[in-house]
C-alpha cells in the first residue's frame, strides 16, 4: 500500500474527517445557514411591534416583510462572517497540542490529511452553507408569499455585465462567489494553521499590514514611472486586443486568483507538512 | 527498533538533547526516567514523529519516524500526557479512529474497558481525569500497535487503576512490542519496565536492563548502615541503601533509590555501567 496516497485509505479518511468536523460543526454551520429564518421572524416581530403591537402578526394586517436588498446585504454579511470564522473553528484544532498531536499519528498520509482539509474547507463546507442558506431563504419566500423574490431567483435573473467605455465585460456572478470563496477560506484557513491564539484577528491584522505594505510599495513604485506613458501603453494594447479583452480580462483575473489560492495552499501545505508538537 | 544515533535537539537556543546514542528492541518495556525538564516528554515526542530532531537520527524500522508515512504511523501509537476530552463516547470514539491501526481489536477495547471499571457509553467529555486517561490507555493497548510512546500514563488514576494499567500492560501488549513509558510514579511501574533509561540534562546516564542494574549494583534493605553507599534511605524497621556490587550478590532492584543513586554519582555509575561494554 502506498506511503503517499491510497485512494481506500484516503476515502476512509475523508470519511472520517467529515464525519468529525460535522459532529464539531455541524451546529454552527446550520445555525448561520439557516440564518434567513432568523431574521425573517426577527424582521417580522419588529415590524409588527412597530405596526400596530404583537397582534398584527395574527390578524393579517399588512406589516412590511424585509426587502430583497436588505436580504441581500444580510447574506453578504453572514457569508463574510461565516467565511472568516469557519476554518479556524474546523482546523484550529491543528495548533493545539493534545488534538493537533492525535491528528498527527493517525494513520494516513500527510497528503491524504491536506487534500481532505482542502476538500471539506474549499469545497463542501462552503457549498454546503450556500445550498442550505438559499433553501432555507426560498422556504421563507415560499410560505411567507409577501416576502417576494428569493436570492437564488433574483440571482438567477440578474444581469451581471457592466460596462467599460466600449466594452462589455461578461462578468459571471457565479463564478465570482467562488473566487471570493476560494481566496477567503484559504487566507483565513491559513491564518488557523498559523496562528495558536486570535487566529481570525490576527488573520486580519496580518491582512491589513501587508495591504499597507502592498499599498506604500504600489504608490512609491508609481512615483517612479510616468503615468502617462503607462496609461497611453495600456490604452494602445486595449485597443489592439478590443477583439478579445473580455477573454484578457478573464485570463488575468483568473490567474491571479489561482496565484493567491495556489501560494496560500502550498504555504498551507507546508505548515501541515512540517507541524510539530 | 528504534535506533537512536547522535541525536541532538533544541528549543531555540537551549538545547534540550545532546549527542544522545541509544537503542530501544523489541519485546521490551522501557523505563523512562529523569528530573524535571531533562527532556523525558521531547524524546518520546521525537520517537513517535511529531518533532524533527535537530541533528543525528531516529530510525523505527529503518524509517525516520518524522516523515510520518501511514505505514509506520499503523505501527505505533503515542499517549500524551494531556489528553482531549473529545464530545463523544468512548465506544464511538475508538471504533471511528481503531479503523486506522489494522490490529486494532475493539473486543480488546471493551475488555480492557471493563478492567479498568470504565463505562464505553459514557461521554469522554464527561469523564473524570482518571477515567478520561483508562480511555485512552485502553484504545492505545488495543490498536496493537509494535511500539508504544506512554508519557506518565499513570498520572490521575487511583491505586486500584495503576494496578489495573501494569496488569493490562502485561496482558495485552504482544511480546515483540516496545513499549517505552516515561514517568515520575517509578513506584507505579518498577515492577513491569525493564530496562530503565535514566536521562539526565542533555544525555542519557543509564540505559540497561534490570539484570545488568542488579549485576552492578547492590540493594541492600538491611538494619545496619555501612560505609561507601551511593544513596541511602530510612525505610521503617530498617535502611535502604546503594552499593556497588563488587561481591556479586544478588538484590531487588529499588527503580527510585537507583534514580537517586545514579544522580549522586553520575560519573561513577557511567563508568560502572561503560565497563562491561567497554
Amino acid at each position: 500500500m502506498s506511503n503517499t496516497f491510497n485512494i481506500s485509505r484516503f476515502c476512509k479518511y475523508f470519511g472520517f474527517d467529515l464525519k468529525s468536523r460535522w459532529k464539531d460543526q455541524g451546529l454552527f454551520l446550520v445555525i448561520f445557514a439557516i440564518l434567513p429564518v432568523i431574521f425573517h421572524l426577527i424582521y417580522l416581530f419588529f415590524a409588527a411591534l412597530g405596526y400596530d403591537g404583537i397582534n398584527a402578526l395574527f390578524s393579517g394586517a399588512p406589516i412590511s416583510r424585509p426587502p430583497l436588498g436588505l436580504r441581500a446585504g444580510v447574506f453578504a454579511l453572514a457569508t463574510g462572517i461565516f467565511l472568516m470564522v469557519f476554518p479556524s473553528r474546523t482546523y484550529g484544532f491543528l495548533t493545539d497540542k493534545a488534538q493537533g498531536s492525535e491528528w498527527i499519528e493517525l494513520p494516513a498520509s500527510r497528503i491524504e490529511k491536506f487534500t481532505s482539509m482542502m476538500l471539506t474547507c474549499l469545497v463542501i463546507i462552503p457549498a454546503a452553507f450556500f445550498c442550505v442558506y438559499l433553501l432555507s431563504d426560498a422556504l421563507v419566500c415560499l410560505i411567507d408569499s409577501n416576502t417576494g423574490t428569493s436570492l437564488f431567483g433574483a440571482w438567477r435573473d440578474f444581469d451581471p455585465g457592466f460596462s467599460e467605455g466600449m466594452v462589455q465585460f461578461g462578468a459571471k456572478g457565479l463564478w465570482f462567489l467562488v473566487a471570493s470563496v476560494l481566496q477567503t477560506v484559504s487566507v483565513f484557513l491559513l491564518g488557523a494553521l498559523l496562528f495558536k491564539k486570535g487566529k481570525i484577528s490576527k488573520t486580519i491584522l496580518a491582512l491589513f499590514v501587508i495591504s499597507m505594505t502592498v499599498s506604500a510599495i504600489a504608490a512609491s513604485a508609481a512615483s517612479m514611472i510616468d503615468l502617462k506613458t503607462f496609461a497611453e501603453t495600456l490604452e494602445k494594447w486595449a485597443e489592439n486586443h478590443l477583439g478579445n479583452i473580455d477573454f484578457w480580462f478573464n485570463f488575468w483575473s483568473n490567474l491571479s486568483l489561482v496565484v493567491v489560492v495556489g501560494g496560500l495552499g502550498l504555504w498551507s501545505w507546508f505548515k501541515v507538512k512540517n507541524l510539530q508538537h | 527498533m528504534i535506533e537512536i544515533k547522535d541525536l541532538s535537539f533544541s528549543y531555540g537556543k537551549e538545547p534540550v538533547l545532546k549527542s544522545i546514542t541509544t537503542s530501544f528492541e523489541e519485546g521490551r518495556i522501557y523505563g523512562l526516567l529523569g528530573e524535571n525538564g531533562v527532556g523525558k516528554t521531547t524524546l518520546l515526542t521525537l520517537l513517535c514523529g511529531l518533532k524533527k530532531v535537530g541533528s543525528g537520527s531516529i530510525t523505527t524500522d529503518g524509517e525516520n519516524p518524522f516523515n510520518r508515512t501511514p505505514s509506520l504511523l499503523e505501527k505505533q501509537y503515542y499517549l500524551p500526557d494531556e489528553v482531549a476530552p473529545t464530545p463523544m463516547t468512548a465506544d464511538g470514539y475508538a471504533k471511528e479512529r481503531g479503523r486506522f491501526w489494522p490490529l486494532y481489536d475493539h473486543e480488546k477495547f471493551l475488555h480492557i474497558m471493563k478492567e479498568f471499571e470504565n463505562d464505553p457509553d459514557k461521554k469522554m467529555s464527561q469523564m473524570s481525569a482518571g477515567q478520561l486517561k483508562k480511555t485512552y490507555i485502553a484504545f492505545a493497548l488495543a490498536t496493537g500497535a509494535k511500539y508504544l510512546f506512554m508519557d506518565e500514563p499513570t498520572n490521575g488514576l487511583d491505586i486500584p487503576s495503576k494496578a489495573q494499567f501494569r496488569s493490562a500492560i502485561m496482558s495485552h501488549t504482544a511480546e515483540e512490542s516496545t513499549i517505552v513509558i516515561s514517568t515520575h510514579q517509578v513506584r507505579d511501574l518498577e515492577n513491569i519496565i525493564d530496562p530503565v533509561i535514566i536521562l539526565d540534562k542533555q544525555e542519557v546516564l543509564l540505559n540497561a536492563s534490570m539484570e545488568e542494574i542488579s549485576d552492578k549494583l547492590f540493594f541492600d534493605y538491611g538494619t545496619t548502615l555501612k560505609d561507601g553507599s551511593l544513596f541511602r534511605e530510612q525505610l521503617p524497621g530498617g535502611f535502604l541503601q546503594v552499593y556497588p556490587n563488587y561481591d556479586k550478590e544478588e538484590s531487588k532492584v529499588n527503580v527510585e533509590a537507583l534514580f537517586n543513586a545514579v544522580h549522586a554519582h553520575k560519573d561513577l555509575i557511567k563508568g560502572l555501567f561503560n565497563k562491561k561494554e567497554a
